[in-house]
């Protein structure tokens, strides 16, 4: 399972399962083996082995990358449902392994083709281009996988583990950018080095009201915790 | 990993959790809670600390029952100007108990040092952050996955899913109660061994080699010498596709048998297999009844191939058709890719079935309809990962991971029925068994348990709530693992100041 996400509004945890083709919500405080309180999945739901997804718990929506392609669908469904909206054709240049949305700003940040982030409105709908573009040698992206967006600050963390079947990928941080960058820029901060001791940084999630940034690593199997005030700032725009 | 929310058994899972953090700070030693939500290893750690305390949050003791998990707490980073906290090394960690010391001394010598990545220099617009994180939750101690025994040569070795090791014991090795760990004989591990979430091993009688599985992070099957130790390169590897799991050889026809979780399949390789070569064949499709399939064992008395399935499935509208527009062997040369076998399956359906065990004749291949196929809520499946088979006595024995037990069926059961005898309860110390391999010889079941640092040994014969035979130890005693497993995501519960992370 490559991602979680709380609803803190209806005290929920939903997690993708890809082998099973599906969403599950569970009651926040669920514990042991117990059942999930909706499943998202049949044939409507176009889904196929969603991996990762975020939730817009302002308009109520939950947003699944899968393939060329983002499913979007209400928070609170259940059961074999069409998506509301779907983003994907070859304009919009997605990949979708991953994504983050912000209500706040009415984005959304997804990965996309030749190790890129696109930004799109968070009502894009079809065929739709990107608002911006992310790309090139000074993103030094290789992969990005779990991503969170901290709406006041106007940011987007991503975590970079490297390239695929690197056993001790030689870069990997994790990235952040504001949501109005736009083209070949290097991240606005990075969190890496020799005393983050960081070697894969598979999952990040963000808690402002701490100014924390919490960091799962595969290569370590362990869980950081990282205390960085300078990145929870909020913008003006 | 995924959950499994249907039937009467296994429904979600955030797993295990607790943990067992070693944050340190100064002498201190603090435990921590935590929570799992089911078997897959969802885990929610709290709590965290007051952002106003002045220092690394002591949140105490607040549960017996994860006694072991947490050793000590950092104090918080009050300003920017770095961290105030040391992050936990060997060397500096200050531990709760000799026990727990011993698990950190158990950490093998690489814990800690920088990857190669952190040399990396970023270049930002507003600055590289390179400070010490405040918190680390990590356990320190082995999560034991796959086993696999040859008697004859006294071998017995056991993938690491934690520290990402393939350590060897004796098979007369029994810690006793009052010593820290057993010490392996033999230890593999680092970054040129090309081994990381290692789930499944085997051991070639003749040459002694070692055969691992990699699951979802690397997509290699390294092969190791009786001599290679440390960070050894493999002596062969085989590229084998993304989220191979289970292992089977067979001696006697010279191939390799290899359970893929999805899209679910069974594939068979020569046994001296290597680099890109191609399969000889493949058992995929809707009448397999393969769903999420884990452990596979053969019963080369009956000829047959015995396979465990956890009940996550997809559809393909009949026979498995595969997309692949090259070669195998061009396709699955990349190293950077996920090389995940494409299918073409039906879009949208899913299902969650039930948990079980199906079992094909040896020669199987394509969309081959299983023999039996054991399901149903008699069988108390529940997770079956590892399964082993001895063939004088007729029976399949299946470590339940969900359950914490180890279900014994007849090599002939079919449908719903109860296995015919259960290992289980406080004397036998199974818990999250996920290795499980028979040793024919001594008429022995070997289990691994990743969530107390175990294996344990019990007469083919046992059932109930049974000792065993005899326990090694890699970890402290009476402590539930952190299990802690390619943590791919991470999640922030805001009302419980929870961390969630599903493994």
């Amino acid at each position: 399972m490559h991602d979680i996400r709380y609803n803190e509004v209806n005290d929920e945890i939903i997690v993708p399962n890809p082998f099973a083709n599906a969403i599950l919500v569970f009651r926040g405080g669920a514990n042991g083996q117990e059942g999930p309180i909706r499943i998202i999945q049949g044939a409507k739901t176009e889904l196929d082995g969603p991996d990762r997804l975020d939730i817009d718990t302002v308009h109520r929506e939950i947003f699944v990358p899968d393939g060329g392609q983002v499913l979007v669908y209400p928070l609170d469904g259940n059961g074999d449902i069409a998506p509301i909206r779907i983003i994907r054709g070859p304009d919009t240049q997605i990949a979708g392994q991953s994504l983050a949305v912000d209500p706040i700003n009415n984005l959304l940040a997804v990965t996309g083709r030749d190790r890129s982030l696109l930004i799109f409105d968070r009502t894009a709908n079809g065929n739709t281009k990107p608002l911006r573009v992310i790309r090139g040698e000074n993103t030094q992206i290789d992969r990005i996988n779990q991503m969170a967006i901290y709406p006041q600050g106007r940011l987007l963390v991503a975590a970079m583990p490297g390239r695929q079947g690197d056993v001790e990928p030689p870069r990997v941080f994790l990235g952040m950018w504001s949501l109005d960058d736009d083209g070949d820029v290097a991240p606005k901060w990075t969190i890496n080095g020799d005393q983050t001791t960081l070697r894969k940084p598979f999952a990040v999630a963000l808690n402002p009201d701490h100014k924390e940034i919490y960091v799962t690593d595969m290569r370590l199997n362990g869980v950081m915790t990282f205390s960085v005030p300078e990145v929870f700032e909020p913008v003006a725009r | 990993m995924a959950l499994n929310p249907k039937g009467n058994l296994l429904v979600i899972s955030i797993s295990a959790l607790l943990a067992a953090a070693m944050l340190i700070w100064e002498s201190s030693v603090i435990s921590a809670r935590s929570r799992n939500i089911g078997p897959d290893r969802i885990t929610s750690f709290e709590a965290l600390p007051d952002p106003d305390a002045e220092f690394c949050a002591t949140p105490g003791i607040e549960s017996e029952s994860l006694s072991a998990a947490i050793v000590a707490v950092e104090k918080r980073l009050p300003t920017t100007d770095g961290p105030v906290c040391a992050m936990p090394t060997v060397a500096s960690s200050a531990v709760a108990s000799a026990k727990a010391e011993a698990a950190v001394q158990a950490a093998p010598p690489q814990e800690g040092a920088p990857g190669a990545g952190t040399a990396y220099q970023a270049r930002t617009r507003e600055g590289q952050i390179n400070k010490k994180p405040a918190r680390y939750i990590k356990d320190f101690a082995p999560a034991f996955s796959s086993i696999a025994v040859n008697a004859e040569n006294d071998m017995v070795v056991v993938t690491d899913e934690n520290l990402f090791r393939i350590v060897e014991y004796s098979r007369r090795d029994n810690t006793p109660p009052n010593v820290a760990i057993t010490e392996p004989r033999r230890v593999i591990g680092g970054p040129d061994t090309k081994t990381e979430m290692m789930c499944g091993a085997y051991i070639d009688p003749k040459t002694l080699d070692v055969y691992v599985t990699n699951n979802d992070t690397q997509n290699w099957m390294p092969v190791f010498s009786r001599e290679a130790r440390g960070n050894a390169t493999p002596d062969r590897m085989l590229m084998t596709p993304h989220r191979t799991w289970g292992i089977a050889g067979d001696e006697q026809r010279q191939e390799l048998y290899f359970t893929v979780q999805d899209p679910p399949l069974i594939i068979v390789y020569r046994k001296q297999a290597a680099n890109n070569e191609a399969p000889r064949r493949f058992i995929e499709g809707d009448a397999t009844e393969l769903a999420d399939p884990h452990g596979i064992a053969l019963d080369l008395t009956r000829d047959l191939i015995v396979v465990s399935n956890h009940g996550h499935k997809r559809f393909y509208g009949g026979p498995a058709v595969s997309t692949l527009r090259e070669a195998w062997e061009t396709w699955i040369s990349p190293t950077d890719d996920l090389n995940s076998p494409p299918r073409r399956r039906l879009p949208g359906l899913g299902q969650f079935d039930l948990p079980s065990i199906t079992i094909y004749q040896r020669d199987a291949s394509g969309n081959a309809r299983p023999l039996r196929i054991i399901k149903g809520p008699r069988t108390q499946l529940n997770w079956p990962s590892h399964v082993g088979i001895h063939e004088q006595r007729g029976e399949i024995f299946v470590a339940n991971d969900a359950d914490d037990s180890v279900l014994v069926f007849k090599i002939t059961d079919n449908g719903d029925v109860a296995p015919t005898r259960v290992i289980k309860g406080e004397r036998a110390r199974i818990k999250n068994p996920t290795g499980l391999t028979v040793d024919q010889r001594n008429n022995e079941v070997w289990v691994s348990n990743m969530g107390n640092y175990t294996i344990s040994v019990f007469p083919v014969t046992a059932g109930g709530n049974v000792a065993p035979l005899r326990t090694i130890r890699g970890g402290p005693q009476d402590r539930v693992a952190l299990m802690i497993g390619n943590p791919g995501a991470v999640g922030y519960d805001k009302k419980r100041q929870e961390i969630l992370v599903p493994n």
